[in-house]
């Protein structure tokens, strides 16, 4: 009669500690899982050749850049230390070493880093030229440093048929082969049209980075 | 006619008793205190004292222990009723019999004549002195010997012994004993019976704890001897 | 009182029970919650160690080794990876790399299955190490992603594509945290032991005044009214307690008022009676004179004379029965009792009344019986008398003996006639004071208190007496209708085992 009553009244106070209780010690014990959590910077390692001896270019991988480091012909390298050269004035030792980078990355990736799965992602040229100014002018592939000293890069198919990664792939290997910071602003001129100027910025993803603006090319000549 | 003292502290019931009995032939002695009854024993020289146990002063239990110091006078007290554990003691101090006022002239008087009356001659062919163990008792004398020496008897204790060794070793109920040695009636109050048969053990036993003359017989009553 | 009975013996064990395990629970919830917290706190504390210690050396070991980009050669990269997950801290990794489509481990598989795609997601696309603790099959292991970079030009860096995972079992770690459970249980429940104590003395505490309360209360119940609680404190038990004592004084106060009220009133009619006898007995000694004289006297003064006379008798009857009631009342009345023979002792009564013709009798010889034979007598008498004057003629008394239902014997005497009966509305006040069955009854018979007196004489006795009405055993005697039966049941050893 009274009996019901009295449990509850009883009970009431003890639930909100029983359930707290309860709550936790089933949280307690055990290692639990987490989420992946960040922890700090990325591991910096050495990488061969080094700085000076090495030509970077950049294949893709699995959606991601993957730079490719080859062993450099000493002539080809820009002397950046030297001061009687400032960056403002290009030089053609530095236009000719972009342009053989430029060659050797549409050339894609060699056998053995085919194996590991690196690819370039361009169109294939199955009529490369083997060097540049050499055959069809305005189609080969170059680089050259224009009058207000930017870095054109000159492709030998339409650059509206490239992906993403494609035409940072092109804008890496060439900023890298400008200099070794990769710093430099790139202008992509292909058979319909020129893009950019835009960085390098490898580290930065791909999918926040916006890409550059195609216009048509207005004052190819 | 029969001389009685009566010691009563109320006027009304001394003059009423006094007046009463007059009537009927009693030469009447009053006294309104202990002391003056006491004093009027001496010389009115009664045959029965009337005395009321509730008196200012020396009380009747006192009076009557006084009395039986040196005198077997028949005592009757006067008690009122619920006085109880007075009646008891007044018997224990040696009274007689007890009358509950309030009471009629005739009941006083009937117990007036039962404690007075002289108890029935020996029947035929009994010897007037009876001896039993070392008790010798003289029924027409009315003496009682304890080996050779004669005891101090108040008239109910006389009249007990007498009544219980007239028939030796035959039972009497207490209710017996109060109709034939008392006169009362059947119903009456058996603590006169007890506080009397103690009075006598005390006087004629040897080892009144453990009586070998009176003797009880639990449930029924009172017994003489067998020795 | 009768209806507390029952709940009783649980109640206080309840309250009891509630006492200690709220105090319990109070304790357990307070103990656990720092236990638990503090545990956490350590876990984390473990965790967090072991975690970051982990990371920051494996960073340190993977910034030791040199690539060549693309990384070709699996099995010189295992080389490297094995003598990483040498250096593993706090304990062992296995090590994983993750190269373009390129696999390789310091273990015996090339993959991991511990590695979530979550954390693999995570450390691919984004330039920071991460970590991920994971629970398979029940182990907890620590697996941490590690995204390599290069140096280019003055300050910048360049992922290489190369990816280092370390997985590490985390057993230490959990062997370190289920010690900590135990030293926290290990804590606790002793703790929880050691509070019941407390737990109990509280209980007991506060269960000690309402204890005493009861006691008290139940005390108060069986009439002593004087029953007082010690008051401690000034808490709300304090209070009811002291409620209780006000109370118990109020209700002391006026059980008193009335018990002194009653006893006055009884006082004052044992003093009336007392202060009567003696005038009376005054009266009653003269009489006889009156009555003597009258024969004397002019007829006016001689039939005043005589009813003086008779008057004075009544009231002297009247006193003497006053005199018994209030002695009753005072309970002073006494029992004398003598072994009789039952059929004698009425037998006398109805002698000594002069009686004996009016009476039928069935007295069976040899019925003992140890009874006060004085007030027995009242009893017959009483009864008989007042069978006389209503029922006249025909008047009955029976003896007999029956057994109790616990196995004493009593003494049965009814006492019957043929008279009228008694009014059915009056039989339950029959043994009333002054009652008076008949309206029209003349008060020249008795005091109106025999019957009374006779009812408390035989209570005294520890026995019963009952009034009826006869059954119509002689249906075609028109007396014998009706009549009057009073019954008397008395142990027949009253005197021995006074009730």
């Amino acid at each position: 009669m009274t009996r019901p009553g009295r449990h509850t009244r009883a009970a009431t106070p003890f639930l909100p500690g029983a359930v707290l209780l309860s709550a936790l010690l089933l949280t307690g014990c055990d290692i639990q899982s987490t989420d992946a959590i960040d922890a700090g910077d990325p591991a910096t390692i050495q990488v061969f050749p080094s700085r000076e001896d090495r030509t970077l270019l950049f294949f893709r991988s699995g959606g991601a850049l993957m730079p490719i480091a080859r062993p450099s012909a000493y002539e080809t390298m820009p002397d950046l230390s030297n001061p009687s050269n400032p960056s403002d004035r290009p030089t053609t030792d530095a236009a000719t070493a972009g342009t053989k980078t430029l060659v050797a990355l549409l050339a894609g990736p060699l056998p053995a880093e085919r194996a590991v799965g690196l690819s370039d992602g361009l169109p294939d040229l199955p009529d490369l030229p083997d060097l540049p100014g050499e055959g069809g002018r305005d189609r080969s592939p170059r680089v050259e440093l224009t009058k207000d000293a930017r870095t054109l890069a000159t492709l030998p198919f339409a650059l509206s048929s490239l992906d993403d990664l494609a035409v940072r792939q092109v804008i890496c290997t060439v900023a890298f082969a400008r200099d070794a910071e990769g710093g430099e602003p790139v202008v992509l001129r292909g058979t319909d049209g020129t893009l950019g100027p835009a960085g390098c910025d490898a580290d930065i993803d791909l999918g926040v980075r916006p890409r550059p603006a195609l216009r048509p090319d207005a004052d190819s000549s | 006619m029969p001389r009685v003292l009566l010691i009563e502290d109320d006027p009304a019931v001394r003059e009423g008793v006094e007046l009463g009995l007059r009537r009927r032939g009693h030469e009447v002695r009053t006294a309104a205190t202990g002391e003056a009854g006491l004093a009027a024993l001496g010389e009115f020289r009664p045959d029965l004292l009337l005395l009321d146990l509730m008196l200012p002063g020396v009380n009747g239990v006192q009076v009557c222990r006084q009395v039986r110091e040196n005198s077997q006078l028949p005592i009757i007290m006067l008690t009122a009723r619920g006085d109880d554990f007075d009646v008891v003691v007044g018997l224990e101090a040696g009274a007689d019999d007890y009358i509950v006022k309030p009471a009629r002239t005739e009941v006083i008087e009937a117990r007036i004549r039962a404690v007075l009356r002289r108890i029935d001659e020996p029947g035929n062919g009994r010897p007037a002195v009876e001896f039993h163990g070392e008790l010798a008792i003289d029924r027409t004398g009315l003496t009682v010997t304890k080996s050779g020496q004669r005891l101090a008897l108040a008239p109910s204790e006389m009249r007990l012994l007498l009544h219980l060794s007239a028939a030796p070793e035959q039972v009497f109920s207490r209710q017996q004993l109060l109709e034939h040695v008392w006169e009362h009636s059947y119903h009456g109050d058996a603590r006169l019976v007890d506080a009397c048969v103690r009075r006598l053990r005390n006087k004629i036993e040897s080892e009144p704890g453990n009586p070998r003359y009176i003797q009880t017989l639990r449930g029924f009553g009172y017994r003489f001897g067998p020795l | 009182m009768k209806g507390l009975r029952p709940g009783r013996p649980a109640t206080p064990f309840k309250l009891r029970t509630r006492l200690v395990l709220a105090f319990l629970l109070v304790a357990v919830v307070s103990a656990g919650t720092t236990a638990t917290l503090t545990f956490r706190e350590a876990r984390n504390s473990v965790l967090r160690t072991a975690q970051d210690t982990a990371v920051s050396s494996f960073r340190e070991q993977v910034q030791q080794i040199g690539v060549g980009l693309p990384v070709e050669d699996a099995d010189a990269l295992s080389e490297v990876l094995r003598d990483i997950a040498r250096k593993g801290k706090p304990h062992t990794w296995i090590v994983f790399a993750e190269y373009g489509t390129l696999r390789a481990s310091s273990g015996t598989s090339p993959t991991s299955t511990v590695i979530t795609p979550e954390l693999r997601r995570k450390t691919v696309g984004y330039p920071h190490g991460s970590f991920e603790r994971v629970v398979k099959d029940g182990v907890p292991y620590l697996t941490i992603g590690m995204p390599t970079v290069f140096k280019v030009g003055v300050g910048g860096v360049l992922s290489t594509g190369l990816v280092l995972y370390a997985v590490m079992r985390m057993d230490q770690e959990q062997t370190q945290v289920d010690a900590l459970i135990t030293a926290a249980r290990d804590g606790a429940v002793p703790g929880l032991a050691i509070a019941l104590l407390p737990a109990l003395l509280a209980a007991r505490s506060v269960l000690r005044p309402v204890r005493e309360l009861r006691r008290a209360a139940r005390s108060m119940g069986s009439g002593r009214f004087d029953t007082r609680i010690p008051v401690r404190g000034s808490d709300e038990l304090a209070d009811l307690a002291r409620t209780f004592n006000e109370s118990a004084g109020e209700i002391e106060r006026s059980v008193d008022e009335l018990q002194r009220a009653e006893a006055r009133a009884r006082r004052f009619a044992a003093d009336v009676s007392h202060e009567l006898r003696t005038p009376l007995a005054g009266m009653l000694a003269v009489t006889e004179v009156l009555d003597e004289d009258a024969g004397r006297l002019d007829p006016d003064t001689a039939q005043a004379v005589r009813l003086i006379s008779a008057e004075t008798g009544k009231l002297a009857v009247l006193v003497d029965d006053l005199l018994e009631i209030s002695r009753f009342d005072a309970r002073a009345a006494e029992l004398n009792t003598d072994e009789v023979d039952a059929a004698e002792t009425i037998a006398k009564t109805l002698q000594n009344r002069r009686w004996t013709d009016q009476v039928r009798t069935e007295l069976p010889a040899g019925i003992r019986a140890r009874l006060d034979p004085r007030r027995f007598d009242i009893v017959v008498a009483n009864l008989v008398g007042n069978a006389l004057r209503h029922g006249g003629v025909g008047v009955t008394v029976r003896l007999r003996t029956r057994d109790r239902e616990d196995g004493t014997g009593l003494l049965v005497m009814e006492v019957a006639d043929r008279g009228p009966g008694i009014r059915p509305e009056a039989l339950p006040h029959i043994f009333d004071r002054f009652y008076k069955a008949e309206a029209a009854r003349t008060r020249s018979t008795g005091s109106g208190l025999g019957l009374a007196i006779t009812q408390e004489n035989v209570r005294l006795h520890g026995g019963t007496i009952h009034a009826a009405n006869a059954p119509r055993e002689h249906a075609g005697d028109p007396a014998a209708a009706t009549g009057a039966v009073f019954t008397v049941e008395i142990p027949l050893n009253a005197g021995e085992e006074p009730a």
